[in-house]
């Protein structure tokens, strides 16, 4: 798979990031999308650093302009985008009873409106180049539920059904959309996480049979795999990578 | 060719032919020595050794009834005599009717369990400890979507699958501290040019798969050296369809 271009958002720190070293190392020019410019501009040094190609756009998903910005910064500068990876993501675990509305707005329009903003401004372009791959990021939380993330798991679970939508509208096209849910991984915002839950990171390690948290590396090759040529017959599709902890 | 597997034996089930064929020489092609499985295709397990020996990779054929665990533990035994320990399993062999339930004689349905889910608890039940020994294996279980959406033609198949699927899980749950990982694969309709439908019911289904396809055995080969690969080393207890968007289930 050579000469693709990638656009990854929230590529500037943890598995966003991680996802663009992967698809890099494998001749895909990455886009690496965020709203911390600093955070974007340190994954385009350590692609480069590796050999590989990528640039730093600054996208705020949560709004629709910021994206179609982006995305046209993008396509000025590389023609076309053949991947789409809707990577950004944010949670506040807390239980429902306590939290607020202005923290389920921001949820709600980071982890879910996000992805449908960027599939909104891409996807036309990728019918118009007669390809294309969308992985989604979800999460294991909305397919099984998952306690102190009652509207992150709203959203993901929304994130799912949005996923499988576009794959049968999308497939005419053939454009494949399909979802990864990771489980709980060892990424900035997990450690964020584990500042105001004492323990979860021990709790969580007993209840995985594989006994360790995700790396950013484990959730990036599934990335790699479903926006490979390898993967042209799959659409629609949900993968947990999640060590086990949760099998639907 | 890549080398993603090299010095990995790998045993495929039901290899001689079709899907089974298609595994083993992608496999071979990563550099894998190749275990090939038949029951009664001996003739088309020469035929498919010979073109993975042509790809410069190891391969020895194999013979055993899969539903009988003393065929299984004597295959065992020769696999480890001839090509050393066994890395990764794909359990590939199956057998099914299509008919309505109504249509079997009694306990007709017996080979069908006895070989798609029997025959996978006899090789798990054969394979999996000397991978907890090496502390590391793949077992993978290719099923049929059947199983997870019903099928009023596979009935008992499809049952039969999955209890393999549930089977897969628990085994994942026992064996995940040996770092073994299993998963399943679950298919959509293969067209291996031996469907035996005519061109208006091969259009109407075709309807039902939104890419407007249906699968090719290439179409699974990339799944399975990706689940064999480390690449997939935190993936277990997974069921994945490759089905050309036929169903979306989870």
């Amino acid at each position: 798979m050579t000469n693709k271009v990638a656009f990854i958002t929230g590529a500037g720190r943890g598995i966003g990031r991680q996802i663009a070293l992967t698809l890099a190392a494998k001749n895909i020019t990455t886009i690496v999308s965020d709203v911390n410019d600093a955070n974007a501009n340190e994954t385009v040094a350590l692609i480069e650093q590796a050999g590989g190609k990528a640039f730093a756009v600054y996208c705020d998903v949560t709004k629709l302009s910021s994206v179609e910005e982006a995305v046209q910064e993008a396509v000025s500068k590389l023609g076309r985008i053949d991947i789409l990876v809707n990577n950004a993501g944010w949670d506040k675990i807390e239980p429902f009873l306590k939290s607020e509305p202005s923290t389920w707005e921001a949820i709600l329009n980071i982890n879910l409106l996000g992805q449908i903003h960027t599939c909104k401004t891409i996807l036309p372009l990728m019918i118009e180049n007669g390809y294309g791959k969308i992985v989604n990021i979800s999460s294991d939380s909305g397919r099984v539920g998952s306690s102190g993330e009652a509207v992150y798991s709203a959203a993901k679970g929304g994130v799912i059904a949005f996923t499988k939508t576009l794959a049968r509208e999308m497939a005419r096209h053939k454009i494949n959309v399909n979802s990864i849910a990771p489980g709980p991984a060892d990424t900035p915002l997990f450690k964020e996480i584990g500042e105001y839950n004492a323990g979860i990171a021990e709790a969580l390690i007993k209840a995985i049979p594989f006994r360790r948290l995700a790396q950013p590396e484990d959730i990036a090759n599934a990335v790699a795999f479903l926006s490979s040529e390898e993967a042209n017959y799959i659409t629609g599709q949900v993968l947990s990578v999640n060590g086990g902890l949760a099998m639907v | 060719m890549g080398n993603s597997l090299n010095g990995r034996t790998i045993l495929v089930t039901g290899a001689a032919n079709r899907i089974g064929k298609a595994i083993a020489i992608a496999a071979a092609n990563e550099g894998a020595t190749i275990a090939l499985h038949y029951n009664h295709s001996a003739e088309q397990a020469i035929i498919t050794a010979k073109e993975i020996e042509q790809l410069g990779s190891q391969v020895a054929c194999f013979q055993a009834n899969i539903a009988s665990l003393e065929d299984v533990q004597k295959m065992h035994k020769a696999i480890e005599e001839q090509l050393g320990s066994v890395f990764g399993v794909i359990n590939n062999a199956g057998y099914g009717q299509m008919k309505s339930f109504f249509d079997y004689e009694p306990n007709e349905w017996k080979q069908e369990i006895d070989v798609c889910l029997n025959g996978v608890l006899n090789l798990a039940y054969t394979f999996v400890p000397s991978m907890k020994e090496q502390q590391e294996g793949k077992f993978i279980t290719i099923v049929g979507d059947s199983a997870r959406t019903g099928d009023r033609k596979l009935i008992v198949s499809a049952a039969a699958r999955n209890g393999v699927i549930s089977f897969m899980k628990s085994l994942a749950q026992e064996v995940g501290r040996q770092h073994i990982q299993c998963n399943t694969v679950s298919l959509g309709l293969i067209d291996q040019d031996d469907l035996q439908i005519g061109e208006d019911m091969y259009r109407k289904i075709v309807k039902g798969y939104p890419l407007q396809r249906l699968g090719k055995p290439g179409d699974i080969t990339g799944m399975m050296q990706f689940l064999l690969s480390e690449q997939s080393d935190w993936i277990t207890g997974q069921v994945f369809s490759i089905n050309g968007g036929h169903s979306m289930l989870g």
